[in-house]
């Protein structure tokens, strides 16, 4: 997608993310941190976002992410723990990981990436609406012309390919 | 979810046949800390987003199941109200009026100045006297409401946590604390309530409080010199309830109690805000 493209689709995704936030947090000033933050992350995904669609759903979702995120950075801090400064919490009162699971979670992450450019692109388009994007495989079908039963059998050899290589991965 | 339903749904996603409802559940489950690596390989192909996503809607499903038992009372909750305050009326008005017609049946009751009653003196005389009592109001013992919420905790396989306070208690003194889940089926305020109205408002040291947040009740009893306190509050998808038996001079609600609420804050949301996964 490019910039134009986006720059039309920006203001109504913004409302979108504006109304989750506002639902989430109940005011306007956390409410436009995630539309803010929503359309920076949507921005840094528009060259996998196709031309011509309106990619609600995954504004959506990421609207629903910044949220969550939000909301745990707020809790990391002085806030959920009340008097305790953020220095003398043990690693259990942490919502963050340790640096060894960030360690495998960056190898998994990485392994994950070659994983699904090793796909073929059927099933990289399929994995990727389904995955990312977080539609039904009817809506999949729909858009793409491609009948249910064989979207549903390209999207499980996708995550089944991408499932074993991770295993390997993760056993070397 | 029990590990075996999990294992199961995992075999589903893989071969596509996962709704995204389920999904939702899915990325729940394998985002919790200490989770078998092959289901950190799940988390990390459903992706950041998609475990978001399923936080966000669980917070938000549960902020509207409170939202409506606190403004909107369902008419089949009246029912249950009702139905409950008929009993309470059969429960405490039958006893009562076995009660009025015994006194009918003997009248020779000595009347004799409340201060003699409360010193544990008898009226004597030259006719068969029956011992004087402050009849006036029939003993309600606290101690029920505390054996009532054991049995609630047993029905319910509530964790209980005797607190292990350092300050040394005599033997009728206890801090237990339970943990109940927050839901519309086990109601743990609303049967708080109910217990809370079958006692006299004239009871000693009667007091009660109620929001949305938080329940508090507490009675004295004056035979045997103790404060009971029962708080239930709503922390983080569950109802933490206390009950504490002191004596009528110490501290209700200890320090140790305060200790011990704000480390199960912290538990329950590392348990409710699974770790951050990177995608």
């Amino acid at each position: 997608m490019t910039q134009e493209e986006f720059e039309k689709i920006a203001p109504g995704l913004r409302k979108v993310m504006k109304s989750i936030g506002r639902n989430f947090f109940g005011n306007e000033s956390d409410a436009d941190d995630v539309a803010q933050e929503g359309l920076v992350a949507l921005w840094r995904y528009r060259d996998r976002l196709d031309a011509g669609s309106t990619h609600e759903g995954l504004a959506i979702r990421i609207a629903k992410h910044c949220c969550i995120d939000m909301e745990r950075r707020q809790k990391e801090g002085v806030l959920l723990y009340g008097n305790i400064p953020p220095e003398s919490m043990t690693r259990e009162m942490s919502v963050a990981l340790s640096p060894q699971e960030m360690m495998e979670m960056e190898e998994l992450q990485t392994a994950m990436d070659d994983a699904f450019n090793r796909l073929n692109p059927s099933e990289r388009r399929l994995y990727k609406f389904r995955e990312l994007e977080g539609r039904g495989l009817d809506e999949i079908a729909r858009e793409t012309n491609i009948p249910k039963p064989s979207v549903k059998s390209i999207v499980a050899v996708a995550r089944k390919k991408i499932f074993e290589e991770l295993k390997k991965n993760l056993q070397s | 979810m029990t590990h075996k339903e999990t294992e199961e749904l995992i075999a589903k996603f893989l071969n596509a046949e996962t709704t995204l409802e389920e999904e939702k559940l899915l990325a729940l489950e394998v985002s919790r800390s200490g989770v078998p690596k092959e289901w950190k390989i799940i988390a990390v192909m459903l992706g950041e987003l998609a475990i978001d996503e399923a936080l966000f809607d669980h917070i938000m499903a549960e902020r509207a199941v409170q939202k409506s038992r606190f403004r909107k009372p369902s008419p089949r909750n009246w029912w249950w109200a009702a139905a409950a305050c008929l009993l309470l009326l059969v429960g405490v008005g039958t006893p009562w009026m076995y009660y009025n017609n015994k006194v009918k049946e003997s009248p020779l009751v000595a009347v004799v100045p409340a201060t003699a009653a409360q010193t544990g003196m008898t009226a004597s005389g030259s006719s068969p006297t029956p011992a004087v009592t402050m009849a006036s109001e029939t003993y309600q013992d606290p101690a029920r409401v505390t054996l009532f919420i054991k049995e609630l905790a047993k029905v319910y396989s509530a964790d209980s946590i005797r607190l292990d306070c350092p300050t040394p208690k005599g033997k009728d003194e206890l801090e237990i604390a339970y943990l109940f889940a927050d839901n519309e089926e086990q109601d743990i305020i609303g049967r708080l309530l109910q217990v809370a109205c079958w006692y006299s408002n004239r009871h000693p040291g009667y007091q009660m409080s109620l929001n949305d947040k938080q329940f508090f009740f507490q009675l004295k009893d004056s035979r045997k010199d103790i404060h009971y306190q029962w708080m239930a509050e709503r922390v983080r998808g569950h109802i933490l309830l206390h009950c504490s038996h002191t004596t009528a001079n110490s501290l209700a609600f200890s320090a140790c109690y305060r200790e011990f609420r704000s480390e199960i804050e912290d538990n329950l949301y590392i348990i409710n805000n699974h770790k951050t996964i990177k995608i």
